[in-house]
Formats: structure tokens, C-alpha cells, sequence
């Protein structure tokens, strides 16, 4: 459009501006369209490129004149470049009225660089032909937009008119703000005639939606608050625990279960009482105790060995004298008188508890050397109580190494021989009971009872029976009330049996004593076995007023002491005794020595302790020793190995004597043999039975062989 | 003396152990400590002899753990733990009732929910 008013107005143009080509150019540029500009380069350079030489030329003249000023009072080499123009050599010379004259130039629509003789293939006719020039030759396109304007007069536009009518809408003001300006103007003032025309209409289609006139809107509902809410159940219930494993403790582990197995193992062989958790039990009760026993150090085992041992220490320094003397002392005295001896009094065996107690009766242990028992409890009737037993050693010499209560007076107690830590135990009342003292318990094994049997009245000896040939055990025992009876150990029970009642009318048996032809129940007070027979024994009775009857080395021999002051040794094939001492005392007790066949000691109610040796002095004792002021001696018995008697008084004491060389003599003293000779040989048994039947051949012509 | 000698005479029976009857006990396995129901203490063993059994040739414990851990798992819930070995020391905090601590063999084993 631009280019069709230009081109109607050629001539105007030209005319109105006279100043010269560069200024045409200028114009034409300024009101130059996309058309125009492609044209511009291809034939306005010349003019362009023309027109600066020439300002050049017109400028540099000055410049030059000024050079050539320069190079005239200069000479030198430092003067300015000098520019020459050089001009080409088709360039032409115009004059002056030829420069001014104006050349006029039109300007076509017309492409002069488009070829205007192409020629194409033409398939229709099979060979070349030439293209005729077309409409769009001329025509680039440099730019395009879609435009939403539209011709007022268009089809299309009436068509809107028409809707526009229909609505009543104003929106191609509202959505062309800024389309191409004069166009959008045009429609704009069609619009708003519409407007007018359809003023009417518009309320009517208000309530029309418009897809294009919309707003965001947005709305919040109420947010409830938030509640957080937590449980936290129980955790389920935990245990520490903490052990090793290693290869030893497994080897433990499966050693004591095989162990276990094995025991069970013979249960089941045997009897199926015990069931494995018992013994399971049992196992671990018995671990326990030791873990115990070892906790507690002040109660231990251990400990009580130890304090045992700082015991006897303490003790064997404390009295240092004493066991000086006991294993070296020997009276002097004896090498110059002859057929007289002295007892060395050692030790006192005493405790507060024994002080208002009789001793009634004492016993050596026949395994441990150093170890007695000694039975407390009173001989007289109105002043009965609780009896007790306690068992001194030698190398504890200040308190005894058990102590046993029991309920009634002991009158009388013996070990077994080979079981030395069985004690049986006669009491006033009649009861026997079995102690182990090794079991360091105050109860009896076993008991006597009404049930069992018992013995009516106080029993005056009891003496296990060695020789029995029944493999259970069994002890005899006697009583005042009559009887002699045989107690049988079992498994579980202690069993009584009568042996006899001592009749005193009849004759009892014909191994009893013979001197016993009295009538009624006869108060027995000992008996003894015979060494070499076990189914000989003799028994002591009241009436016979033996009270002692022990036996002798030499199988039928016995001695006997009564009340009535006399000792009696007897033979009991004869109804007369061989001997007889008269000692001015009722005579406590009296007992052969183990080492000697003719020596024996007597003690009486005087304090005194008579020893005899009947190879040295048949009529008198060898030593008769004040051993106690006050008190009555009770019992006396002789250490089988060392050279010590005991004696037990009616206060509650024991004394030890230790025997002077001259009452342990095992020979003749005018026998040629040594003393040590004696010991050596051995045949003892020999030599002492030898001995006694020489003394009894000098006694009664009957023994000479 | 004599006495004392008696009294650990008593105390430390000598008792002789058969070779055979102790290769015996060794096969069969040896609850050290178990404080879990009977049934389940009894399940929880063969458990753990099956797998030792399993593995026991190849000497792998580890299998073994695994195989038994994974079983237990199965059997009476998760979060068990289980330790094979021929020698190792523990403490260790664990649930009541499913604690389990056998040897079998030369090897110990042990076996709780964590």
C-alpha cells in the first residue's frame, strides 16, 4: 500500500527536492518499505559510494594545502603521510554544469535480479519450456502474523455482527487492545456503533457466560485440629544372663552327666524309689552346701581344723612341762629301792560342766592311743541328773574333744574294737544307747526303748562282743534289775534280746558262776567275757558283792573288788580264791594291766591308788599313792600302749598317772631276761602267760605243770 | 589327720567313668540352662540338634546359627538370636521364657529372643 503511494507520487517528489541525489536517497530510504529495501543495495551504491569520495575530495583539500606547507618548511622525513586520491581510470571527468545537473531515477516494484528467462521440465510435453513470469516473482516475504482483525465489509465480519447482535457484547474492544492500530480502530468504532444500536439487548445477555471473563476464587474450610496420640504397651519381660562356653566345661558338664546316669543307671538295677529329679535335687543341694560351707570361711571346715590344730599348739606349749615328763620322765628313786614304784601324776581332765558329777565310768580308745571316754553321772540315788560323755585326747588336755549329753546318769560305756567311733552307753535309768562320735551329734544311732526293751534299773556294764561270729554287731549288757541281754544292731533298729535272768536259786548256766547258788533275782554289776572263749563269760552280782570282775590274760583268772575292802583273784574252776588284799577302803574299781599278766591297780574310796605286782610282791602293792584329798576314786583303767593310768573321782575328774619303771615291769625281777628282751620277742602273750602260771605254781601246787 | 581324710573320702566319691558310656553321652544333647516351657523347650532342642547334625561334618556354625535362628523364627516368632561355637562367653539381656543354652557334642549352643 505504502509502495502504491509512493509510486503515485513520483514527480512530487523529485520535484520537491532539488538539493541533490544524496538527499533523494535519504528520502527514499526513510520512506522506504521491506519491498524497497531489498532493492537498495543493487542500485543505490553507486551514489552512495560516489557521493563520500567526493566529500573526501572536498575536505582533504585543506589538509593538502596544509601538507604541502608542511613539506616546504620541513624537509625532513617526519612529515604526515601524503594522501593522494586515486581515481579510476573509466572515472568520468565531468564538468561543473554536468555535476549540477539532476538525474532522475524511478523506482519500480520490479526485481531487476529475478531471472525472468527460466525454463522448467515439463513432464506433460517431455521438454523444456520456458517459465512464464508469475505473480509471486517479485514478492519475499520477510514477516507474517496472523492477524484477528477483520474486513468490516467480509462475510466473516457479518457473521459476527450477527452473533455480536445476539449477545451483546463489547468483548473485541476488551480482547484487541493493541492489535494493528488502524484496522483495530476501525473495528473498534464499528463496535462501538453496535454497541449503541445493541444497548438494548445487553442486559438481556448478561447472565451469559463468558469463557473468557472468569476470576480465581478460592475458599478454605475449617481445619480441625490435631490430636496426636500415643501407647506404649509393656514391654514383655527380660533376663539377664551370662555364662562361658569353653571345650573343658563342656567335657565337666557331660562327666557329671554321665555320672549322674550311671547312678541312675544302678538305681534302676536296684530299686526304683529314687527318681531322677531326687537326685538331681540331692546333687544340687549337696553343691550348695559345699558353695556355702566355702562362703562362709569363720564357719568352715576348713577353719575348724585349723583352730583345732592352734588348740592343741597353744595347749602342748602351755603345759610343756607336763608332756616333757610324759614321754621322758623316770623316777630315779626306783633303781634304788626295788620293789617299789611312784606314780607321776600328769594331767587333770576337768570341765565346769562335769565339776558336780561322778566319774562312773572311763574307757581307752582301742584305735587311737591318746583318746579316752569318760562317762559321767552319780552312784547315788537321791542325787540323779543328766548324765554325759565326753572324750578327751592327750593332746588336748584343757577340754574334750566331744562332748555327748544324755538324759539319764551314764554308768557305764565301752568302744568297739573295730569300729572305735561306735560307743555304746549304759544309763541309770536303764536305757542303752549306740553313739557315733564321729558323727559329732548330740543324738544316739540308736536308743533303747520301752518299745525296744529296756532294762528296769540302772545297768552297770555293757561290752560290745568282739568274737561274735553273727556278721550284725551286738553288745551285751547288765543290770541290777536281774537281767543280762544282748543288743543286736540291724539295719535300722537296735534289737533286745535276754540273755538269762540271774537266778539266784537256780543254777543259771553251766558256765556261770558258781559261787551264785542264792535264791531270787540276783542284782548283777559286771561281767566280763572270757578272752580266749567267746561263749564263756562271768557276771558280778550284788549279793555276790563282787562289783568289779575283770578278766584276765590268762583264760581263767579273774580278779574281783567289792565294798567289803578286798581284792580277790580267783580261778573259776575253784570256788576259793588263789589271792586276796585287803586294801583298809572299799574298793572303787580294779583292772589288770594290758603289758603285764601280774600287774593290776585298785583304786579306793581313800584317794588312793594301789598298784600290785604280784612277780614282784605277792602280799603288798608295789606303790600306794594319795592321788586326790577329798574326793573317792571311782574308776581306773590302764593306756594299752602307753604307760599311763587313769583314775576318775566322784567330783567330776580324771587324773593321768604316769607309772615309775618298776611297776611296768614285764619280767620276773630276778628272771635273767631283759625287760626290752620282753618286749621285743614276739611271743609277750607267751612270756606273760608264762609268767603267771610261775606265780600261781608258787601259789598253789595245783598249776605246777 | 586320718579323720579329714575320711570326710574328703566322702565328699569326692572316686568314681570311675566308663569311655563308652561317655562316648554316649556326649551324643545326645545336654541342657545347660532352659528356662522355657517343656514343649517348647523340647521343639527349641531338636531344632538345634537338627541343624548341628546338618552342619556338623562341615564344621560351618555359621550355617548352623543361621538354620537355627531362621527355624526359631518360624516357629515361635521373629527377633531370635542364636550363637553356635566350641568356645565363647556371653551376657546378654533377653526375653523370659525363651532363653535356651545346651552343649551338644564339643559344641555349645545358644539360642533366646532378643
Amino acid at each position: 500500500m505504502v509502495l502504491q503511494s509512493s509510486k503515485s507520487t513520483p514527480t512530487t517528489k523529485q520535484n520537491a527536492i532539488p538539493s541533490g541525489s544524496n538527499d533523494l536517497i535519504k528520502q527514499s530510504r526513510r520512506t522506504s518499505s521491506p519491498v524497497s529495501k531489498t532493492r537498495k543495495p543493487s542500485n543505490s551504491t553507486k551514489p552512495v559510494q560516489t557521493q563520500p569520495a567526493s566529500q573526501k575530495k572536498k575536505k582533504k583539500k585543506p589538509k593538502d594545502a596544509h601538507s604541502s606547507e608542511h613539506d616546504q618548511s620541513t624537509t625532513t622525513a617526519f612529515h604526515e603521510p601524503i594522501r593522494r586520491l586515486i581515481k579510476p581510470a573509466s572515472q568520468l571527468e565531468l564538468s561543473a554544469q554536468e555535476l549540477g545537473e539532476v538525474v532522475t531515477r524511478v523506482l519500480t516494484g520490479d526485481d531487476p535480479d529475478v531471472p525472468k528467462n527460466v525454463c522448467k521440465f515439463s513432464f506433460k510435453d517431455k521438454c523444456y519450456k520456458p517459465d512464464p513470469p508469475g505473480q509471486g516473482d517479485n514478492m519475499a516475504t520477510h514477516f507474517s502474523i496472523q492477524g484477528s482483525s477483520m474486513h468490516v465489509d467480509s462475510e466473516e465480519c457479518k457473521k459476527y455482527r450477527e452473533r455480536e447482535g445476539a449477545f451483546g457484547e463489547q468483548m473485541p474492544k476488551a480482547t484487541n487492545p493493541d492489535a494493528n492500530g488502524k484496522v483495530a480502530s476501525e473495528t473498534q468504532t464499528t463496535t462501538t456503533s453496535s454497541a449503541t444500536s445493541t444497548a438494548g439487548k445487553t442486559m438481556k445477555t448478561d447472565h451469559i457466560k463468558n469463557q473468557f471473563n472468569y476470576s480465581d476464587r478460592a475458599s478454605q474450610t475449617f481445619n480441625n485440629p490435631l490430636k496426636s496420640r500415643g501407647v506404649h504397651t509393656e514391654p514383655p519381660p527380660k533376663t539377664q544372663f551370662s555364662e562361658q562356653v569353653t571345650q573343658w566345661m563342656i567335657y565337666d558338664s557331660y562327666k557329671d552327666e554321665c555320672i549322674i546316669n550311671m547312678m541312675e543307671h544302678k538305681q534302676d538295677s536296684g530299686s526304683r524309689n529314687v527318681s531322677f529329679e531326687d537326685k538331681l535335687a540331692s546333687i544340687v543341694l549337696e553343691k550348695g552346701e559345699a558353695a556355702h560351707d566355702k562362703s562362709d570361711m569363720m564357719h568352715s571346715k576348713d577353719m575348724a581344723i585349723a583352730l583345732k590344730i592352734i588348740g592343741r599348739l597353744v595347749n602342748q606349749n602351755a603345759e610343756d612341762e607336763i608332756f616333757q615328763d610324759f614321754k621322758y620322765y623316770e623316777d630315779k628313786a626306783d633303781t634304788i629301792k626295788p620293789g617299789q614304784g611312784t606314780l607321776l601324776p600328769l594331767w587333770r581332765f576337768s570341765t565346769e560342766r562335769t565339776n558336780r558329777k561322778q566319774v562312773t565310768s572311763l574307757c581307752w580308745n582301742p584305735l587311737y592311743n591318746d583318746l579316752f571316754a569318760v562317762g559321767y553321772g552319780s552312784y547315788e540315788f537321791t542325787r540323779q541328773g543328766v548324765g554325759m560323755v565326753c572324750c578327751y585326747s592327750l593332746k588336748n588336755t584343757s577340754y574334750p574333744e566331744y562332748v555327748i549329753g544324755t538324759e539319764s546318769g551314764v554308768m557305764c560305756l565301752d568302744f568297739h574294737k573295730h569300729h572305735p567311733s561306735l560307743l555304746a552307753v549304759g544309763c541309770y535309768d536303764g536305757t542303752v544307747s549306740l553313739y557315733d562320735i564321729g558323727n559329732r551329734s548330740n543324738k544316739p544311732i540308736y536308743s533303747s526303748s520301752i518299745r525296744s526293751g529296756k532294762h528296769s534299773d540302772p545297768i552297770w556294764q555293757v561290752r560290745w562282743n568282739e568274737g561274735g561270729s553273727s556278721k550284725e554287731m551286738n553288745f551285751y549288757s547288765i543290770s541290777s534289775d536281774g537281767k543280762v541281754a544282748m543288743w543286736t544292731m540291724s539295719k535300722n533298729e537296735m534289737k533286745m534280746e535276754p540273755v538269762m535272768l540271774l537266778k539266784l536259786a537256780n543254777n543259771v548256766s553251766t558256765e556261770d558262776l558258781e559261787e551264785t547258788t542264792l535264791t531270787g533275782l540276783a542284782g548283777g554289776c559286771s561281767f566280763d567275757f572270757n578272752t580266749s572263749r567267746d561263749n564263756l563269760f562271768l557276771v558280778g552280782t550284788e549279793e555276790a558283792i563282787f562289783t568289779n570282775v575283770p578278766r584276765h590274760t590268762v583264760a581263767n583268772i579273774f580278779i574281783s573288788c567289792s565294798a567289803d575292802w578286798i581284792i580277790k583273784i580267783w580261778d573259776h574252776k575253784s570256788t576259793q580264791c588263789l589271792l586276796h588284799f585287803d586294801l583298809g577302803n572299799a574298793v572303787g574299781d580294779v583292772c589288770w594291766s594290758p603289758y603285764s599278766s601280774t600287774v593290776f591297780a585298785a583304786v579306793t574310796t581313800d584317794g588312793r591308788v594301789h598298784v600290785f605286782d604280784l612277780a614282784q610282791n605277792k602280799r603288798e602293792p608295789l606303790c600306794s599313792q594319795k592321788v586326790v584329798r577329798k574326793a573317792r576314786l571311782t574308776r581306773a583303767s590302764f593306756n594299752s600302749k602307753d604307760y599311763i593310768l587313769i583314775v576318775g573321782d566322784d567330783r567330776g575328774v580324771v587324773h593321768s598317772l604316769k607309772l615309775s619303771p618298776n611297776l611296768r615291769k614285764l619280767c620276773f625281777a630276778d628272771d635273767e631276761t631283759k625287760d626290752e628282751e620282753c618286749e621285743n620277742e614276739l611271743g609277750n602273750a607267751d612270756v606273760q602267760r608264762m609268767k603267771m602260771m610261775r606265780l600261781l605254781a608258787s601259789i598253789d601246787k595245783k598249776y605246777v605243770q | 589327720m586320718r579323720k579329714q581324710e575320711q570326710e574328703m573320702a566322702k565328699f569326692s566319691p572316686r568314681v570311675t567313668i566308663d569311655e563308652e558310656e561317655f562316648q554316649r553321652c556326649t551324643k545326645k544333647p545336654l541342657v545347660k540352662y532352659s528356662d522355657m516351657p517343656t514343649e517348647m523347650g523340647n521343639e527349641a532342642v531338636e531344632v538345634c540338634t537338627m541343624a548341628l547334625d546338618k552342619f556338623q561334618n562341615s564344621r560351618d556354625y555359621e550355617g548352623a546359627s543361621v538354620l537355627i535362628k531362621n527355624t526359631l523364627d518360624k516357629k515361635f516368632g521373629n527377633s531370635w538370636n542364636c550363637v553356635v561355637g566350641e568356645g565363647f562367653g556371653f551376657d546378654i539381656n533377653c526375653q523370659q521364657k525363651y532363653l535356651l543354652h545346651l552343649y551338644y557334642g564339643k559344641v555349645g549352643m545358644l539360642c533366646y529372643k532378643s
